[in-house]
């Protein structure tokens, strides 16, 4: 059983088809019935609505996903899709990877959110550089900070300076 | 006559002020190209807006040579870092990154330097000699064709970027085409999925999607504990293996440049279409197809040429009826009418021998772009041995001024940042991000033209059948999908046989 | 050593936090209180493509107006929404003068009953530098050899004759609104995506007609590509080098007052932008109007040049605004009334 836990995840990933299908699918109702009231709330020939190509698309993504539901169900089934991504589950909240991933990102969202918008571009990139730098333990605090500097010098100069391009 | 012509333009350019004008216009193209985020449209604004004062033969060079520069640059990062410069290197990175992970991307840069100077030599001729047989093309092309063309795009890279898995590229298409469906619609401006909001009513911005898709799955997946080797680099690779390999392609640089010629005269229709086009037409007819899409070199020498031939193919309109072949010429389109010329119908009898400045000036920026292009290379390789954990940080603030300077709204960072997410999503379940950008660069156009076209034939489904072009798509997207259903049918007969086997 | 570290760490964070809040008061600080203007490079936002009308008289006048202001001028666009997209960010943006507004004053004018804006023009000062006409242009071989008989297909044909325009709310589509409402005409509208694909749409034959601005087809009718059926101004259109255009008024005198109709080119800055300012605009803009390059433009791309400020101006887009607003909501295309933005119905 584990084995064949390991092949799947690694050759075909079946449980992402699985899950994603399902995703996409309510993804897909969500545009069909957005179009339909888009259409509707518009009025005149449906064939020239704003509603025609998203309902077109949504028609098209709902046919897909439920191809690709089919296809990941073929050898495995609904019961075997889930257990195998339980599996998964219980593998990856463990994995320090995913972890220094998701720490990863809520740094660069916090840059992206708060920090940008905050500060001007200087300051914040700067901040980010050495905070992002320091958290991955990519060198010393001097190291970091030289680095940091003159990356925020340089992306400044050449954008603001040479491309005239205002920075926040 | 012609001779004349060309021996004036050369006389010009020998002067000192036009030569260093040329050298930097293409360098500051190229660093345009390199960074995600400024595109060719916005290099070629900004200089016309400085080369306003100057002497006209010397503005419209540095405006030829930052087109150029901005069009070829998109293929360093895209090897290197599997981040495209442009919407357009995006085709190039499929197989440009594979080489560069193999420790050849001095070759791969190479490589798509010179097929993209190629690219822009087979466009100044085609500028040259078929100007008035093209101009007609341009014309043939209504809202039908331009819809069936911008799925046929969809379709097409669907299939090519999905190694294998070509439902997925589909959805991964219609995704993309769904996102360019949001906000004001083109037609009615009906705000569609927009809940209200001022930013989501104008569109969601192509550059910040794009550097999302690609961009932040690099970023995020660096943050991985392990120590990934550093990619050993050779150093001194051989020109002339470059060249040999070039040589041995030279059919597909051909007909690369036919399609990027005759997708530029296309009005409206951009580099990134030509680039997947030509990818396409390379992968059908090579006798290797299993090895796009793994790093094969043809991948990257058809991408890139028919990328920057459509430069020489979008001239084309520009000169002959004053309309513009993508945004970056509409802004050439411009610069030309400030600078005093009169591109459109009455050119050719007005300056006869502008058509000869433009494609020498072609001629002579591919030259420079090739030249610099490799210096820039020696360098830029070495971004490959950099640190991640301290390259990554630094390329996500460039990504996030790259998103930020394209509207200048904050609106635009979130975008890249959601999209980013987005793209980590796909690659974790293994869609390819490529037709989603497809997509989303096709969206407004398949929008716009289909429903124009049902409401030039009252609904009516007819002019499919009866325009020729049209036929033609309709016949090779056909065949797309029920090529897609026959293996769909095979493998099942494959699967049945096993289990029959197992049993 | 692990101690250290997070002592570091959390000194960093808490001198971010105070960073963070401390930050408006001490950016405060590096203001100057010079009133002087322009102390930097000024942007001039171009709601539409470049290539297009606003953006082509945009980048001839503001460079001429750099000249005399000592300053560049880096023209920005920011297509989307008829415009509005660009004109929401200079509203948005500080009301200092260097962030100028350039647009097309007929879609300008359509924004509040469109729903794009609440403001109208009456919150901006608007200088126009030039007028270009509405053609109604055909291919030379069309079945409508004149206006009369365009007129005739239209009434005989009701809803069948297309019309190509640059898309909803823009100067051809109004013009097209406006004829309609007028003469008691349907048509049918094709809307393309700015004005350029709509003149190649003519040429191909993929709509009869085409109303755009003449700037933005004037090479097409020097070269004998379209045919300018009518001009709506109110005296023949003469350019140079091309036939002259009869004026629709010869045909159907009624439209006297709707003449002339066309998109009118310049810039605005909102209302409160500081008087020293406006002055500083108003002088530089007089001084670009009077250059020969500007003068060029206007021979070369067939336009008009009226030079129009302050309350000349206001009077102007007022009574564009008046027609416009009120054939968008007549003919349905618009609905918000422009009684509530209080622009009064045109005077028969």
């Amino acid at each position: 059983m584990e084995k064949q836990i390991a092949t799947t995840t690694e050759d075909q990933p079946k449980h992402f088809d699985f899950i994603s299908s399902i995703c996409l699918s309510l993804i897909a109702l969500y545009i069909v019935f957005g179009s339909i009231k888009i259409s509707k709330e518009v009025g005149g020939p449906f064939y020239s609505s704003p509603g025609l190509l998203p309902l077109f698309l949504g028609c098209m993504l709902l046919l897909c996903s439920v191809l690709l539901f089919a296809r990941s169900l073929k050898k495995t089934g609904i019961s075997g899709n889930i257990s195998t991504l339980k599996a998964w589950f219980a593998e990856v909240s463990k994995s320090k990877d995913v972890m220094n991933m998701l720490i990863g990102i809520v740094i660069l969202g916090i840059f992206t959110f708060v920090l940008m918008p905050t500060f001007p571009f200087l300051i914040s990139s700067f901040i980010f550089m050495v905070f992002l730098m320091k958290v991955l333990d990519a060198g010393s605090y001097l190291k970091v900070i030289i680095i940091s500097a003159c990356v925020s010098a340089t992306v400044y100069t050449l954008f603001q300076i040479i491309f005239k391009v205002p920075l926040p | 006559m012609a001779i004349q012509y060309i021996l004036d333009t050369f006389t010009q350019l020998l002067s000192p002020i036009n030569l260093l004008t040329l050298v930097l216009s293409v360098f500051f193209g190229l660093l345009v190209g390199v960074l995600p985020g400024l595109t060719s449209t916005m290099a070629v604004a900004l200089l016309t807006g400085l080369t306003y004062g100057i002497a006209p033969e010397t503005a419209i060079l540095s405006l030829i040579g930052v087109y150029v520069g901005a069009i070829s640059g998109g293929v360093q990062t895209a090897i290197l870092l599997n981040i495209p410069g442009t919407p357009a290197a995006a085709a190039t990175a499929l197989d440009g990154y594979k080489i560069g992970q193999r420790g050849e991307a001095g070759l791969g840069i190479f490589l798509g330097n010179a097929s993209a100077f190629l690219g822009t030599i087979f466009g100044a001729i085609a500028v040259l000699l078929l100007t008035p047989l093209l101009s007609v093309l341009s014309l043939k092309f209504g809202s039908w064709e331009f819809f069936l063309l911008a799925l046929f795009g969809v379709i097409m890279c669907g299939s090519l970027a999905s190694g294998g898995d070509t439902l997925k590229g589909w959805i991964s298409g219609i995704l993309g085409l769904f996102v360019a469906q949001i906000g004001l619609d083109a037609l009615n401006s009906y705000p569609r999925f927009s809940y209200g909001n001022v930013d989501l009513m104008a569109g969601l911005p192509l550059i910040p999607i794009m550097i999302g898709l690609f961009g932040f799955p690099e970023i995020v997946n660096s943050f991985k504990n392990e120590k990934v080797k550093a990619i050993k680099e050779e150093m001194t690779y051989r020109v002339r293996k470059g060249i040999s390999i070039l040589i041995s392609k030279f059919a597909t640089v051909i007909r690369s440049g036919f399609m990027g010629v005759g997708v530029g005269v296309i009005p409206g229709v951009g580099e990134d279409v030509a680039g997947w086009l030509s990818y396409w037409a390379a992968r059908v007819s090579s006798k290797n197809k299993e090895e796009f899409g793994k790093g094969a070199y043809e991948g990257v020498i058809a991408a890139e040429t028919g990328v920057n031939a459509t430069i020489g193919g979008n001239i084309i309109p520009v000169l002959t009826l004053a309309v513009p072949g993508s945004t970056s010429s509409a802004v050439l389109l411009a610069a030309l009418w400030l600078h005093g010329y009169r591109p459109g119908p009455l050119l050719m009898t007005e300056t006869p021998g502008f058509i000869y400045t433009i494609s020498i000036y072609l001629v002579v920026s591919a030259f420079v772009m090739l030249i610099l292009g490799l210096i820039i290379s020696r360098y830029t390789v070495k971004l490959l041995q950099i640190d991640k954990r301290i390259l990554m940080p630094i390329i996500f603030v460039i990504c996030a001024v790259g998103s930020f300077v394209i509207d200048n709204k904050f609106f635009s960072v979130y975008i890249m940042f959601i999209f980013g997410i987005i793209g980590l999503l796909l690659s974790k379940t293994k869609f390819p991000a490529a037709p989603f950008l497809l997509g989303v660069v096709l969206g407004p156009m398949a929008d716009s033209n289909l429903r124009r076209s049902l409401v030039l034939s009252d609904g009516s489904l007819a002019p499919l059948f009866t325009r020729p072009i049209c036929l033609v798509f309709v016949i090779i997207i056909a065949i797309m999908i029920l090529a897609q259903f026959k293996v769909f049918s095979k493998l099942q007969a494959v699967l049945f046989k096993k289990k029959a086997n197992e049993s | 050593m692990k101690n250290q570290k997070a002592v570091v760490g959390g000194i960093a964070i808490v001198l971010v936090v105070i960073l963070a809040i401390a930050w408006p008061s001490i950016s405060g600080m590096f203001e100057s209180k010079d009133t002087s203007w322009p102390k930097k490079d000024i942007t001039v936002v171009v709601p539409f493509n470049p290539g297009g009308g606003t953006d082509l008289t945009s980048r001839a006048v503001a460079d001429e107006m750099s000249k005399s202001l000592g300053k560049n001028i880096s023209v920005v666009n920011t297509p989307g929404a008829s415009g509005s997209v660009g004109t929401i960010s200079v509203a948005n943006s500080p009301h200092d003068g260097y962030n100028i507004l350039a647009n097309g004053f007929m879609s300008f004018v359509s924004y509040p009953v469109m729903g794009y804006t609440e403001t109208t023009h009456r919150d901006w000062h608007i200088w126009i530098a030039t007028f270009a006409p509405n053609v109604i242009a055909t291919q030379p071989d069309s079945a409508f050899k004149d206006i009369n008989e365009l007129i005739k297909g239209l009434k005989s044909n009701p809803g069948s004759v297309t019309f190509g325009t640059a898309g909803i709310g823009t100067g051809g589509h109004i013009a097209s609104e406006v004829l309609k409402s007028s003469l008691g005409i349907d048509y049918k509208h094709v809307p393309y995506q700015g004005g350029n694909p709509a003149i190649v749409a003519a040429l191909s034959g993929e709509v009869n007609v085409v109303p755009q601005l003449s700037m933005e087809m004037v090479d097409m009718l020097r070269s004998g590509k379209l045919k300018g059926l009518a001009a709506l101004t109110d005296k023949t259109l003469e350019i140079e080098g091309a036939d002259p255009i009869p004026s629709i008024t010869e045909a159907f005198p009624e439209l006297k007052n709707i003449v002339p109709l066309g998109e009118a080119f310049g810039f605005a800055v909102p209302n409160d932008t500081p008087e020293n300012v406006v002055q500083k605009i108003d002088e530089a803009f007089k001084k670009a109007m009077e250059s020969d390059s500007v003068k060029k433009l206007a021979t070369e791309k067939g336009v008009q040049l009226l030079g129009y400020s302050g309350a000349q101006a206001q009077e102007y887009v007022e009574k564009l605004a008046s027609v416009v607003d009120w054939a968008l909501f007549d003919g349905g295309v618009a609905k918000i009334s422009p009684e509530k933005f209080n622009i009064e119905r045109p005077g028969k």
